[in-house]
């Protein structure tokens, strides 16, 4: 007797993957041989101190359980559960969560499917396994300037600017790009999620030969050691990348001339009015753009302290993804995530109706380039297509919106889920 | 009898100064005509500089014409700056030089405008003051005041722009309060004018300009000699004669390079002949009509890069579809071409937007230039050449 | 930890947060005129907001401690986005050479901020690049070179017109050799080849012709010289690196060539060797690496017995790869 598990509604491998956010499985009899009637099973974690951890649901908004008991039809029908992650205990590897099937008329295991707790992970405290899968899927990514990497690159120029920044859709915008880049990154190592620079602290294990780089004294030309692919790393037709700090990277937070980033909470303060009693918007909290973000890039000298040029240098993108997370913090902390309310996202609505602001900054707007819009005022091409597709979510679609990228876990409306989670954000249930 | 200066005595060796010098001879003498000798690409004062240095080079040239007096031959030179420029220098002297026409007319509206889209963000201090101004500057302007200065300048012909304008002022942070007040008077007042140079009303000899939206750019060239033996290699490192792959079918070919750093040209002429392809596709004549591109920096542009840039801009390939690069020098193909680009001493310095339909003899019959092309016309251009021959044979 | 409980942990951080006078405030305060260097009171100020009224007295006030002075420019970058004013007042301060250069330079730095994230940068970005320009020859190195970088990555004409001057022996030269090459390389166009040729042949220092050789990647007729480069058994290890790295962009069915060779050959430098190894194990062709016996063979050797670490990371990368 046999059993099995498919996830996300896909059978293969490629579906594997899981966040903190509930996925859909399936569980079913696949070879019922000695099975006299419905076979009473529990799921659980293979190995409870080793690899990525699961908790199991029947039934959503439901409370995580450590194992799940299902009766299973002899006939194969598959019988419908959820399970997400476990907090706090991602996967390091490819598939080393597993979560076993066993018979509850013997105790005996009818059946094992590994998959892993795919996870962002704070980049200072990565395995050197998972560092070096995410610098190939990179160097791979760029090509030496030849790959996809040069659409990411195209994407954020001065001509892209009034898209990305300077106004609401910020925070939005820089999450769909981010969350494209993975997926490009994922169809060349499935294992790899983009970690986070938490430039809130020292990062002394980021700023190496092996990781990111040193400065040359001299140039400020990032070194890497003779093993890291990131030396092949080009961009506009000329290889290597221009950086050198302004604080101590062993010691030090990102700190710009004006003093170091906010902290973390510190920056969920920004997000109180000035009310009696304080509330928490979004239209405060972005100004998070300017100081912990602004500061972190003029943390540095070279390509990474200037619109123009950002893109060219790796970090940016893990400097964003620390930008990112701390939002998705901010919207878990203060459960933001309806898409509906301007204490989430503001402005509501499509650009041209009341109270709207520049298109590509309302929440019912979609966003350059995925949209692929280039009539003005959008940019005059649109680099790179649609959003890449993703084998756990239909979401956000080859074109999102500003909006969809607010209920990134699916929290109120499970069909929102983006497929990507940060390892101190959790998932929670609405309050309501 | 005094011998009119030409500018065919300048060449890449003339120092800039040298040329500064000859634009201002010409401005001062209002001689609009010598200026015009400077505009196309391949004039061989632009070869061997740097983009930076041409760009300030024709900048400094376009803004004479505000002067001397703008001919309608050089005109869309100007369109095209305000059409597809991103640099503030020369989308600035282009608006400048466009106060140089005989008469203000409305159609140059949709240029200035689409100026405006493409600076808004990219805006930049300009002086034309003297060709190598230094930095602190006595005065500068930017582009965007110069456009603003070009719309007061138009008076009446500018009133179809005012609804553009009137949400470009009501969009916060983009504006600076010189351009601001310029284009509120104009907003507001219309009929405000004024120019340095006596204008006539439209007259009987531009209105035909005034009509139409933009100027033709529609060029039949006269039967030439096939360049066939010309070796291209595509995307694939496939090589094929010109003569063999462009004698098989009635051809739409544009020009390109990677390294094009303005997303109006380059990019953006791909990525059109992407959705050209799929608009072929529609009508059920994507095998009967080639699409094929060719880059003008043939020695960098290696096949990876060629495939990666196509399909990253929706280019699909066959073998009748293809990007390429020449196998040797460019030189053939940019005189059967007639091509409008100029070289640095490894690199394209300048180029125009140009896109060729080619008989099934590789006849150019069609060269679209300078201006952006419509797909729809090219496709209407196209379909007529795929339509069998009936005509007697020769 | 339970959901829960860490969730009573992070709102207990953010309310401490809360709770705490940031910073910036307290030295605002204790720049007041009973704590300022000189006494005195503040300047009138057009706002009414407190700290932006004080940290606009603050910038104004040349005896302001350099605390204070970071205060302000903190209370400004909170308070910039709704006072675009404020930037026409950085760009004063940053473009008066009267200033201590160290203040102009933190001034420039918020300004970079700025530039980053604000509604109504657009329209104050021409002046920003006026004054940039009129900096780039000041006294101060750290000043001038930060104001050159920023126009370098816009592609400047002005600033690369100095930069080549300089290179070219023209005119005094704002930066080293080797930066002036890498700020010119952020646009290809900029026409840095036959200076970079120049810098290769006759460097100024080695740094420079590390780069020099390095941004000739861009250069198609450069080709020769990079492999040439690759095959001089004189050249330091350093530039060679960097032609190697050059060649694997510009050409790369060449540099797999020379990567071969130098794996192959038992004189070669450890570190390139390791370099071109990593090269192919990225970027080989997989057709051309699975029938090379002979390199196969190479790297297996070399697995065994060299004694470079460098060397044992990069063998065991590619038979990891090829399946040895």
């Amino acid at each position: 007797m046999r059993a099995e598990i498919t996830f996300n509604g896909d059978a293969t491998a490629a579906s594997r993957y899981v966040g903190w956010a509930p996925v859909p499985a399936q569980v079913r009899l696949s070879d019922p041989t000695g099975a006299m009637g419905p076979v009473s099973v529990r799921l659980r974690n293979q190995n409870a101190t080793r690899g990525g951890q699961v908790v199991f649901f029947s039934a959503l908004p439901g409370t995580a359980g450590d194992d799940l008991r299902l009766t299973l039809p002899p006939v194969g029908t598959p019988v419908q559960f959820f399970l997400a992650g476990r907090f706090q205990r991602p996967s390091i590897a490819d598939g080393d969560a597993n979560v076993q099937i066993i018979s509850t008329a013997n105790d005996q295991p009818i059946g094992t499917t590994s998959l892993m707790v795919r996870i962002r992970k704070n980049a200072n405290t990565l395995t050197t396994a998972e560092r070096n899968r995410l610098l190939a899927a990179f160097a791979i990514l760029n090509d030496r300037g030849m790959g996809r990497f040069a659409d990411f690159r195209n994407i954020h120029t001065s001509a892209g600017d009034p898209e990305a920044h300077q106004n609401a859709g910020f925070p939005p915008w820089h999450r769909a790009y981010l969350l494209d880049l993975e997926r490009e990154l994922q169809r060349i190592d499935p294992s790899v999620a983009l970690p986070y620079w938490r430039f809130d602290q020292p990062a002394p294990n980021l700023f190496t030969r092996d990781f990111m780089g040193v400065p040359d004294p001299s140039t400020g030309r990032v070194l890497f050691g003779a093993a890291n692919p990131l030396q092949f790393w080009a961009t506009d037709g000329v290889p290597g990348i221009v950086r050198r700090p302004r604080f101590n990277t062993q010691t030090q937070p990102a700190t710009s001339l004006q003093g170091p980033v906010i902290t973390e909470p510190e920056t969920f303060q920004l997000g109180l009015t000035a009310t009696s009693p304080p509330v928490h918007r979004y239209r405060r909290f972005r100004r998070y753009e300017g100081n912990p973000h602004g500061t972190a890039h003029v943390s540095f000298t070279g390509s990474v302290s200037q619109i123009a040029t950002a893109a060219k240098d790796p970090l940016f993108f893990l400097l964003h993804a620390n930008v990112d997370r701390l939002w998705a913090k901010w919207q878990w902390l203060n459960r933001r995530f309806d898409g509906n309310t301007t204490s989430s996202f503001e402005p509501l609505g499509a650009a041209g109706s009341p109270g709207t602001t520049r298109v590509g900054h309302n929440s019912n707007d979609t966003m350059w380039p995925w949209n692929q819009v280039t009539t003005p005022p959008r940019p005059p091409t649109a680099p790179g297509g649609t959003m890449a597709p993703s084998l756990l979510t239909a979401a956000p679609g080859p074109s999102p919106t500003v909006g969809s990228m607010i209920d990134y876990q699916g929290v109120r409306t499970a069909a929102s889920r983006l497929g990507f989670d940060y390892d101190d954000v959790p998932f929670e249930f609405p309050s309501n | 009898m005094e011998t009119r200066e030409s500018a065919q005595r300048l060449d890449h060796e003339t120092s800039e100064q040298e040329f500064a010098e000859f634009v201002d001879r010409a401005r001062r003498e209002l001689d609009s005509q010598r200026l015009v000798e400077l505009l196309p690409e391949r004039t061989p004062v632009y070869q061997r500089r740097s983009a930076n240095t041409v760009n300030r080079m024709r900048g400094y040239l376009l803004a004479a014409f505000e002067a001397a007096g703008l001919p309608e031959e050089a005109l869309p030179y100007v369109l095209e700056e305000l059409e597809s420029g991103r640099n503030a220098y020369l989308v600035a002297a282009a608006a400048r030089a466009l106060r140089g026409r005989e008469s203000r007319s409305s159609d140059a509206v949709p240029f200035l405008l689409r100026a405006i889209e493409n600076i808004k963000y990219a805006d930049d201090a300009v002086s034309f003051d003297s060709y190598r101004p230094s930095w602190p500057a006595p005065r500068h302007a930017t582009a965007l005041q110069e456009i603003a200065d070009t719309f007061a300048w138009l008076g009446s012909e500018a009133s179809s722009a005012r609804p553009v304008l009137q949400s470009l002022l009501e969009e916060p942070g983009v504006l600076s309060e010189s351009a601001r007040a310029k284009l509120e008077s104009v907003v507001s007042e219309p009929s405000v004018g004024g120019s340095r140079r006596a204008v006539r009303a439209s007259s009987p000899c531009c209105a035909h300009h005034a009509e139409s939206a933009r100027p033709d750019i529609h060029q039949v060239r006269t039967r030439t000699e096939v360049p066939a033996s010309v070796e291209l290699e595509d995307q694939d490192g496939t090589r094929v004669k010109f003569g063999e792959f462009f004698t098989s079918k009635p051809s739409v070919v544009a020009f390109f390079y990677t390294r094009c750093d303005n997303p109006n040209k380059c990019s953006l002429t791909i990525t059109k002949l992407g959705r050209f392809q799929r608009r072929l596709a529609d009508l059920g004549l994507d095998g009967r009509i080639q699409t094929a591109a060719i880059t003008y920096d043939p020695e960098f542009d290696l096949p990876a890069r060629l495939r990666a840039y196509g399909e990253n801009r929706g280019v699909v390939f066959s073998p009748s579809d293809r990007l390429f690069r020449t196998k040797g020098a460019l030189a053939p193909l940019e005189g059967y071409f007639e091509l409008g680009v100029s070289f640095g001493a490894t690199l394209v310095n300048q180029h125009r937007i140009e896109l060729f339909l080619l008989d099934q003899q590789a006849q150019v019959v069609s060269a679209l230039t300078r201006l952006q092309w419509d797909i729809e016309e090219v496709l209407a251009q196209a379909a007529r050449l795929a339509e069998p021959d009936d005509s007697p044979p020769q | 930890m339970d959901v829960s409980e860490y969730r009573r942990q992070v709102e207990a951080e953010a309310e401490a947060a809360a709770r705490r006078e940031p910073a910036f405030k307290k030295a605002l305060r204790k720049a007041g005129p009973s704590g300022r260097a000189g006494g005195g009171a503040f300047p009138s100020t057009p706002t009414g907001d407190d700290d932006l009224s004080m940290a606009l007295g603050v910038i104004a006030d040349s005896d302001a401690t350099d605390d204070a002075f970071t205060a302000a420019l903190q209370a400004m970058s909170l308070e910039v986005g709704d006072h675009l004013e404020l930037i026409d007042t950085l760009l004063a301060y940053l473009g008066d050479a009267g200033n201590p250069p160290d203040r102009r330079l933190a001034v420039l730095n918020l300004l970079q901020e700025i530039s980053f994230r604000m509604v109504g940068f657009p329209a104050k970005r021409p002046e920003y690049m006026a004054v940039l320009r009129s900096i780039i020859e000041d006294p101060d190195r750290k000043l001038r070179r930060v104001a050159i970088g920023i126009l370098a990555r816009e592609k400047d004409d002005y600033v690369q017109r100095r930069l080549v001057d300089g290179l070219e022996g023209k005119s005094k030269s704002l930066v080293p050799a080797a930066k002036a090459i890498q700020f010119l390389a952020y646009d290809v166009h900029s026409e840095y080849f036959p200076i970079a040729r120049r810098i290769v042949e006759n460097p100024p220092s080695q740094g420079a012709k590390v780069e020099a050789v390095r941004l000739l990647a861009a250069d198609p007729s450069a080709r020769d010289l990079l492999v040439g480069i690759l095959r001089d058994r004189s050249e330091k290890t350093e530039v060679k690196m960097a032609a190697a790295v050059a060649l694997q962009s510009l050409d790369p069915e060449e540099f797999e060539r020379q990567a071969r060779r130098i794996v192959l050959d038992n004189e070669e430098d450890d570190q390139l060797r390791a370099l071109s190894l990593n090269a192919l194990t990225y970027f080989g062709s997989p057709a051309v690496q699975r029938e090379d016996e002979e390199l196969a063979r190479r790297v297996e050797s070399l697995n065994s017995e060299s004694r470079s670490r460098s060397v044992k990371k990069a063998t065991a990368g590619y038979l990891a790869k090829r399946g040895g």
